[in-house]
Order: structure tokens, then sequence, then C-alpha cells
């Protein structure tokens, strides 16, 4: 059922770049509407939300439709807009911390104010708790920040995540593993929130 | 026991904060974008001079220019030694004269 989905959908796909590439513009934005979740979720994880991760997220699109004519076979379409996304939001990260070493001669994680350790009681709902975990990923550093997005805001498999950043399966599973501690540490009491840890404590 | 458990948490707490959404009106937004752009290859190309190679381009004609004044300076120091052959010439005709006058006395 998945595959044949997905066949159809890609069927769909082909038609809209068709479409697209002969110049009609409702097709091409019926393209970026089934991917914007995707890249989006790319987007915010690695920039956090805001103008700047708006911005990248319309490059990503406006190079998708100057690179339509490679899509007219079998080239995953999806692999490509992460691929692009990831790259132009590194570029950017690259860009910030060079700006705020050159202007303020500062790295950029020292201007960000550190939040308070989280406090379990404190935390109202999932909208909340998602701001909280989202944040405390944009503080890892950036090529860790990369890997985390994909593996686990993305949902890719390790060897996916390599290819797309085009990096060995072992950098990703260490720049995975260091990142995961790092976010234990950030988020320690948050951690312990919930039903599972609750039974487990129990226990 | 907790730090059984911390990973699993990690990670659905992670893919629970997935945000999939830009601000609303996004699409419009890169198609206008595409609008403003429609000559992609000449717009490029503007992009590209006015960023990247005007100020290398700038920068070298000011390496230049620098290095024509040098060589300016260099060859006024060349023209140094005609200026002083130059004026050892009225010192060399003062002695010449002066040798004259001697001649004349003696005579």
């Amino acid at each position: 059922m998945q595959v044949e989905w997905d066949a159809s959908r890609e069927e769909q796909e082909r038609d809209w770049v068709q479409a697209a590439l002969d110049g009609d513009s409702e097709s091409f934005r019926l393209l970026v509407e089934a991917y914007e979740s995707r890249v989006a979720t790319v987007v915010t994880g690695m920039l956090g939300e805001g103008p700047d991760a708006d911005d990248v997220g319309q490059e990503v699109f406006i190079r998708l439709h100057h690179s339509l004519a490679q899509f007219r076979g079998e080239s995953r379409l999806g692999t490509w807009l992460t691929r692009i996304a990831i790259n132009l939001c590194l570029d950017r990260l690259r860009a910030r911390q060079r700006w705020h070493k050159r202007f303020l001669g500062l790295e950029e994680d020292e201007l960000r104010p550190r939040e308070p350790r989280v406090d379990g009681e404190a935390l109202l709902d999932e909208r909340e708790r998602g701001r909280i975990v989202r944040r405390a990923v944009r503080r890892l550093r950036p090529s860790w920040r990369a890997v985390v997005v994909l593996r686990h805001l993305r949902g890719y498999s390790t060897e996916e995540t390599a290819q797309t950043l085009g990096i060995p399966f072992g950098t990703v599973l260490s720049r995975l593993s260091r990142a995961l501690k790092a976010l234990r540490e950030d988020l320690g009491p948050l951690l312990e929130e919930g039903p599972t840890a609750s039974k487990e404590k129990v226990a | 026991m907790k730090n059984i458990q911390a990973p699993d948490r990690l990670e659905e707490l992670l893919r629970a904060s997935a945000d999939g959404t830009f601000a609303p009106g996004f699409s419009q937004r890169v198609l206008s974008r595409l609008e403003l752009r429609p000559g992609r290859p000449e717009a490029e190309l503007v992009a590209l001079w006015t960023c990247r190679l005007f100020p290398r381009v700038a920068v070298a004609a000011g390496l230049l220019l620098v290095a024509m004044a040098a060589w300016n300076v260099g060859s006024t120091a060349g023209a140094g030694d005609w200026v002083d052959r130059l004026l050892s010439l009225p010192a060399a005709t003062l002695d010449n004269s002066l040798a004259l006058s001697q001649l004349e006395d003696w005579s």
C-alpha cells in the first residue's frame, strides 16, 4: 500500500514538475506546499523560527525552481530539498558566526542568554516543552545539530543522515552520541517527567 | 534507573518538538520572490558581479594603482641619477670657467 502511495505521489510530483517547467506557477505552488513542512522542520530546527528561517526556506524552493529540469527522471525531490536546506542552514550559521566574531569579537553562543535550568513543575503543555527542546537543540554546535535534526526531527536513518550530510556513517554516530549527551545534560529535569520515567521510578 | 529511560524520553521529546511550519503564506512569498527574479541567469550574474566580483576587482585595481605609484617613484629615483648628473654640469662648467680665467691671468 505504502509502495503504491509512493508511486502515485512520485507520478503526481513528476506532473507538477513538468507543468512548472512549462511555466505553470500553480503547479510549482503545489510542489512548495507538498514539501513546505519537510523543509520547515529542517530549517527551523537548525536556525529557529523567524525571518532568517523563512528566508532560507524560500531560498531552498527558489533553487528548486532553478533546478527543476533535473527532476524529470527518478531523482528524489525530497532528499534533494533536505540536502539543500541543511547546506543553506550551515552556510547561514557560518555567516552568522563570522559576523559575530568580526564585529563583536564573540562566538554567537556567548551572546545567547542561557536559559534557567528546566523546572519540571513549571512546564505547562506540549508547546512549551517543544519550545524548550528546540532551544536546547539550537545550543548544540552546528555539525551536531544537523545530525540531530535529520536523525530525530526528520526521522532519517543513520545511513540516510550520513548520505545527506556527505559524512561517514561512524561520524554520524559519534556526533549523535555527543549531541544526545549534551541534550540530556541540558534538559535533565524535563527527561525525568512523563509516564515512562514515572513508571520506572516506581519500579 | 531514570538514566535507562532518558534516551527514549529524549528521542520522544525531540520528535514531538519538530516544527514543520513557516509563517502563513509561505508558498506565496516564494512565488513572489521568483517573480522578482524571472531572468535568473542575468539576475544571478548581476548579484555575482555586485556581491563577489566587484569588491575583488576593486581591490585588484587598488593594488594595481599602488604598484604603479611605487613603480613611478622608482622611476623618479632612476631619473634622480640624471638630475644628479645634470646638477653636476654647472659645477664642471664652473671649474672650466675658473680654469679659463686662470689661464687668462697667466697669460
